[in-house]
């Protein structure tokens, strides 16, 4: 094969990039959780804890302490130094970025939410990891959305579920364990039966898309519809049954 | 990869910007390119390459395989991608089957879920979007379209090395261009619909002296 030309890496000045010079990660709830919310929230710093786990990423702590008021999870990255643009940097930055996620769609999950909320800080800080790889803006916006749909499918997954309600559980109990801990608690965890997020706030969205506010807007068809039609995923449904 | 004439508004000079694209995005990406056949008549082309994840070349579940599969499908985006830039009007409501049934079974090895693979799929064609809009990858684009139009049948060699012997303009400062809202503009937003014409007539200069 010829030899490629490699250009210099796009990206934004450095002062654009904001928390990207740590590699500790820290995704905190802000707001006081209100006290019938706390499931969720406890769920919330669980899954991130999980699937950090799952991804191999050395967690820090996870806490969930209502008396002083910290609610968050920490874990040491795996990503790269900045200006490393290789595959395995951007991998690394992915599977950070899904544990990003994962925190604000565990929290819908259990809620029985839809899992497309947003003007959550955890999603800001995953915005700014992918800085450090993409400065475009629909670039990032479709990383952004496929982070979310992997963090869904990572934690609908039975067993992932049933041991991000096991840890939040035990994070009720405790208010709050480090790395060893939680390595530890989800490392010797046996259960004989499986739980699963309801997922009864998800159903096809109408087509074409159709917002909450009743508004008609026109959207692109996804890679399915354009294939299936536009009712794409109950016709692939369909298939299957 | 195959397109063919859908619609009244494809012409010929789509249907090789669409397959220069696939073929540009591939030598880009690394992805071994197989050949380009353009039917010139029937404004029809197809473009093969070597597809590792076709071929099993990764362990199942592996870092590897995703970003072979994300790659691959950046490769069947960009055709579609690049016939939108060149010819806006003319890519209108299409949809490539064979691209778009390439990306469903590529990303099927390793999910199932539908909306995910979808946003995949949105990701991929985002990323071929600003790999093409690079003027050094889109000055190739138009010049391997003129070159399909005198040699409709080129194979991954012959691709490779023409594509390595494009004289392309030194690579801008991108954080310059990025501070500099003229330069920005400049460098990201530079297509101009009216600048298909030479390319346009390139094409239709080689297509007659074929003939």
């Amino acid at each position: 094969m010829a030899e490629q030309v490699r250009y210099e890496r796009i990206g934004p000045p450095r002062e654009l990039r904001r928390r990207t010079r740590r590699t500790t990660w820290r995704c905190r709830i802000y707001h006081v959780p209100e006290e019938r919310f706390h499931r969720a929230d406890a769920i919330h710093v669980a899954a991130h804890a999980v699937v950090a786990f799952d991804f191999g990423i050395p967690i820090r702590r996870a806490v969930f302490d209502g008396r002083h008021r910290v609610f968050e999870g920490a874990w040491a990255s795996l990503a790269y130094a900045r200006d490393d643009a290789s595959t395995e940097a951007r991998i690394a930055l992915e599977r950070d970025c899904i544990a990003v996620q994962c925190g604000v769609v565990g929290r819908a999950l259990a809620l029985g939410w839809s899992h497309k909320v947003w003007g959550w800080d955890d999603q800001s800080l995953a915005c700014d990891l992918m800085e450090r790889f993409e400065y475009d803006s629909g670039v990032v916006t479709g990383w952004f959305n496929y982070q979310r749909e992997r963090a869904r499918v990572l934690l609908t997954d039975g067993a992932t579920w049933t041991r991000v309600e096991l840890l939040a559980q035990r994070l009720r109990a405790v208010r709050a364990m480090d790395g060893l801990a939680i390595t530890a608690f989800l490392a010797d965890l046996r259960t004989e039966a499986t739980v699963v997020p309801s997922g009864a706030a998800w159903r096809t969205p109408p087509t074409p898309g159709v917002e909450s506010n009743a508004v008609l807007v026109w959207r692109r068809p996804t890679l399915t519809e354009a294939l299936r039609g536009m009712d794409g995923y109950r016709a692939a449904q369909q298939e299957e049954w | 990869m195959t397109i063919t004439r859908l619609q009244r508004g494809v012409t010929l000079a789509d249907v090789l910007v669409h397959e220069a694209g696939h073929a540009v995005a591939a030598w880009d990406l690394g992805v071994r390119i197989g050949a380009i056949h353009v039917h010139v008549k029937v404004r029809e082309g197809r473009m093969t390459f070597a597809s590792d994840v076709g071929l099993g070349r990764f362990p199942i579940g592996s870092d590897a395989l995703r970003f072979a599969i994300e790659r691959e499908m950046v490769v069947l985006h960009a055709g579609l991608v690049a016939q939108r830039r060149f010819h806006y009007e003319g890519a209108w409501g299409l949809v490539p089957r064979t691209d778009y049934e390439g990306v469903l079974a590529t990303a099927l090895q390793v999910e199932t879920d539908l909306r995910l693979i979808d946003e995949w799929s949105d990701y991929a064609e985002e990323r071929a979007r600003t790999l093409l809009e690079l003027p050094q990858t889109w000055r190739r684009v138009e010049a391997l379209a003129v070159e399909l139009a005198r040699r409709p049948v080129l194979h991954g060699d012959e691709i490779e090395a023409f594509l390595a012997g494009v004289r392309v303009a030194r690579a801008p400062n991108a954080r310059l261009a990025y501070r500099r809202r003229e330069a920005k503009e400049q460098y990201c937003l530079s297509h101009d619909p009216q600048g298909r014409t030479p390319v346009e007539q390139a094409i239709a200069q080689a297509t007659r002296r074929r003939r």
